[in-house]
């Protein structure tokens, strides 16, 4: 029995990590499957937004979920104004020199965070981060709850928007289609600009949502941008939701392996699942038809990212 | 011609030696990765695998057996070469970022195994290399000789890289890099060509990681298998000009140096001003030159007329 | 009897492409492939090319079975093909394209040669040295042909090799393809501009929504009257015979 609610215990708190996962890694797919660029900056802008949280924290008393009213259109603004500078230059270029200047703009602001805050670990001690809301044998984080709290919220406003807004709706047009969106009229640079702009929001707000519980210093980003791009490949660019679920379950893959094998070999189980995943299905789990090659942007746009 | 540059380069004295060494030990690896990257139109950035399993390989095979390090180079050479058919097998069916994100993880697997396997890797901690000199040893006491090994190493890389460009195999995997489909039908095994590209691509590249363990006579998870290693690689070779002969091995020629330069001008004033600099020129140049450095040559050189003359045009029957 | 395929079905996800076809081709022949759009025609090529298995059938080539093999073992064996959307090399030079074909059936010199022979039957020899990015759609097309013919193929499989080019276009292609029949060549193509099919096949194969609905010289396909109905229509029957030439 004891053991029964360890598993549960352990799935649980996977879960809860997992939905700050799913929103990290919805960023990427919304930038991924609209613009076609994959962003190996998307870490860096969680580690961008977890900073300012702290900022936030350190000079004006601001609760990292307070925070969050400012660090998602900061984030915003960073991610649409990278878009236009770094990307839609070569907007032209085959698809792996957009990700080469991704990386780029990745050492960009690793090397930024160095400068401005050194290496240091650097993180913010609210009053409840240590709380716990117990439920029966069940034991939660409440910082966790939170987290977990806010992501899903912010999943369903972005499906409700996708779905539901004009804007959203051309967004998933240029997913789709991006010759077919701009005969329809829609400005499909613009576009570009706004997904950018929202997936580096996703990031924010998720930076936000993990700096009661992690440390932040120049390099965190990396650590959480593969996680999301294993969470993309397993969930799929098919859907929010897919992406979302494919989050909660690193999440609670993570959660597992963490116990049974040891926080040394945790990333192992979900690098060789990723692996496996990729054997079978070489492309990801949930895919329909993707943007799978690297090829010039006039070629290979058949692409479903939300149905 | 590249031989004489190679010559005037490498007669320079102990303090430029370093410097020139480690130059040429990544215009070998950047023509390594290019047989991959350039030539089979696969963009690994897991490279760093191959590095560091020729070198952890190696190394431990001197450092608890014993065994001289000019064998455990080949045993390198062959470790790595068995990884880059695994590899390569695993994800022949994998196209464009997928097949880069595989590449990563790969990568990433053997860097938590190094960490962890503590009692045959040395965990974080990572191995020194006790320096005992001699040939067989692929140690040298004269800091001018590790130039002429890197230098000898580029040289090997990039002879393979040129025989193979001229060569049935690269006709095969440029075909199978612009169209993999038309290249099918016309009788290409795909598969069968892209894992021996990654065989010859991987076992290159862990001769390098080797014989640059020797160099360093360090080794540890960090500078043999992380993420900014396979960057790196990858990163020198699209800027010289992927898939050309000669255009890795410029890129690295201009890209080592750059690096140093930054350092040492910006370095002393904070600790990332010189990798920023560094970042935002890479951002310029991957977007002012999509084809590289080599692909700006070739725009600017290779018309008309030049072109037959370069490229001895013949319609003949010979 | 060059090329027997037998009961040949295909199925994606719900959709029947292929159903239980049967088709032959003697040695010489030149044979079309016609009907409407989503009738299966590059579906039936690319399980005779080896690029999909069929869920049924078989596909016998030159008397040995070549169903489920890999395209590049049929084209060993010798079948070539070209593609609907042309897949020209794009970075390599004309004649390295060829080449890439020809290298399959000698080394670099022979291949070299061979390629500048198949280079002066689709007539772009003088264009050898141009990238390949650099041409327009009717030399891509030719180089399409160039680089499949590079293999010697005893069956040549063309897919809609003629589509968007105009009338004097089509003549010339029609040209080169009658004399890589003459060189030995056996031809399957698969066409919409039906004076073109008639003017150059022995025969002709009609499928609908997968099935076959008519297999005869053109003449006696022409006027079956499901034909006419599934294909052609009334009224535009009698346009294609003014068309053609001997």
């Amino acid at each position: 029995m004891e053991y029964l609610m360890n598993i549960l215990q352990l799935t649980i708190s996977g879960l809860m990590v997992g939905g700050i996962y799913g929103l990290t890694s919805i960023g990427l797919t919304l930038v991924w499957g609209v613009a076609g660029v994959v962003n190996f900056a998307h870490g860096e802008f969680l580690m961008v937004a977890m900073y300012l949280s702290y900022l936030f924290f350190h000079y004006m008393g601001l609760d990292p979920l307070a925070s969050i009213f400012l660090v998602a259109p900061i984030l915003f603004m960073l991610g649409a104004s990278s878009q236009r500078i770094v990307i839609q230059p070569i907007l032209k270029a085959p698809h792996y020199n957009q990700a080469f200047a991704t990386v780029g703009l990745s050492l960009f602001l690793q090397n930024l965070a160095l400068i401005i805050w050194a290496g240091n670990f650097r993180s913010v001690k609210v009053s409840y981060a240590t709380s716990v809301l117990p439920i029966g044998p069940i034991i939660l984080s409440i910082p966790k709850v939170i987290g977990f709290l806010v992501a899903s919220f912010i999943t369903g406003l972005l499906y409700w928007f996708l779905r539901a807004t004009y804007l959203g709706k051309a967004i998933r047009a240029t997913a789709q289609d991006t010759y077919g969106a701009a005969l329809a009229g829609i400005d499909v640079k613009r576009i570009y600009i706004l997904s950018f702009g929202i997936g580096a929001a996703c990031a924010g707000i998720a930076g936000a949502l993990i700096i009661p519980t992690y440390y932040v210093f120049p390099t965190v980003g990396q650590y959480f941008v593969l996680i999301a791009f294993v969470v993309v490949v397993l969930g799929g660019m098919a859907s929010l939701t897919s992406a979302f679920l494919g989050g909660l379950l690193i999440g609670v893959v993570e959660s597992m392996s963490g116990f049974f094998l040891g926080s040394a070999y945790k990333e192992l189980v979900y690098f060789l699942l990723f692996i496996f995943v990729l054997w079978l299905k070489p492309t990801g789990i949930l895919f329909s038809s993707a943007k799978s090659s690297w090829g010039s942007s006039s070629g290979g746009n058949s692409h479903k990212i939300i149905e | 011609m590249i031989i004489g540059l190679l010559m005037i380069v490498a007669y320079q004295n102990p303090f430029y030696a370093n410097f020139i060494a480690s130059m040429l030990f990544m215009a070998g690896l950047a023509e390594a990765y290019n047989i991959i990257g350039g030539f089979a139109g696969q963009l690994s950035l897991g490279h760093s695998a191959f590095f560091g399993v020729g070198a952890y390989v190696s190394v431990i095979m001197f450092v608890r057996l014993g065994i001289l390090p000019a064998i455990g180079c080949i045993a390198g050479m062959f470790a790595a070469s068995l990884l880059g058919a695994g590899i390569g097998y695993v994800t022949l069916r994998l196209k464009g970022p997928f097949f880069s994100l595989a590449t990563i993880a790969f990568a990433e697997v053997l860097r938590i195994l190094a960490i962890n396997l503590r009692s045959v890797t040395g965990g974080s901690v990572g191995i020194m290399i006790p320096l005992k000199t001699g040939f067989v040893n692929l140690m040298f006491k004269e800091r001018i000789s590790y130039a002429l090994v890197a230098g000898g190493y580029a040289l090997l890389v990039l002879f393979i890289s040129y025989i193979l460009r001229s060569s049935r195999m690269g006709y095969y995997l440029l075909a199978i890099r612009e169209d993999q489909d038309a290249a099918e039908s016309v009788g290409i095994n795909s598969p069968a060509w892209k894992v021996l590209a990654a065989i010859i691509s991987a076992a290159l590249t862990g001769l390098g990681g080797v014989l640059y363990a020797y160099w360093i006579l360090f080794i540890e998870p960090y500078s043999e298998f992380s993420f900014e290693v396979s960057v790196n690689m990858a990163l020198i070779t699209m800027i010289g000009g992927m898939g050309t002969v000669y255009g890795p091995f410029f890129g690295a020629l201009m890209l080592v140096p750059l690096q140093e330069i930054l350092r040492g001008l910006l370095g002393k004033y904070t600790p990332g001003l010189h990798m920023l600099v560094y970042a935002v020129l890479l951002i310029m140049v991957v977007s002012f030159l999509p084809d590289g450095i080599a692909g700006l040559a070739r725009r600017k050189l290779m018309f008309g007329k030049f072109r037959e003359i370069l490229e001895n045009v013949n319609t003949k029957r010979e | 009897m060059l090329l027997k395929v037998t009961n040949l079905s295909k199925k994606f996800g719900g959709l029947e492409a292929l159903k239980r076809i049967n088709l032959y081709l003697t040695r010489g022949e030149i044979v079309g492939v016609l009907g409407p759009n989503g009738a299966g025609k590059t579906t039936l090529f690319n399980v005779i090319c080896g690029f999909y298995p069929p869920d049924e059938g078989e596909v016998v080539f030159d008397n040995k079975c070549i169903t489920g093999k890999k395209p590049w073992e049929i084209a060993h064996l010798g079948i070539g093909r070209t593609f609907q959307l042309v897949k020209a090399l794009g970075s390599m030079t004309v004649l390295e394209n060829v080449m890439v074909g020809t290298l399959l059936r000698g080394n670099l010199r022979q291949a070299r040669n061979d390629a500048l022979t198949c280079l002066e039957i689709v007539g772009l020899v003088d264009r050898a040295h141009f990238l390949a990015n650099s041409l327009n759609i009717v030399d891509r097309k030719r180089l399409e042909l160039a680089r499949a013919l590079g293999t010697k193929p005893d069956l040549l499989l063309l897919d809609e090799c003629m589509a968007g080019l105009n009338p004097s276009e089509i003549h010339s292609t029609l040209g080169i393809i009658r004399d890589i029949n003459h060189r030995g060549t056996s031809i399957l193509l698969i066409e919409h501009i039906i004076w073109a099919v008639a003017n150059i096949a022995h025969r002709v194969v009609i499928l609908d929504y997968g099935e076959k609905i008519a297999d005869g010289t053109v003449k006696d396909v022409f006027e079956d009257p499901r034909v006419v109905a599934a294909y052609i229509g009334e009224g535009t029957n009698t346009c294609w015979k003014s068309r053609t030439l001997s």
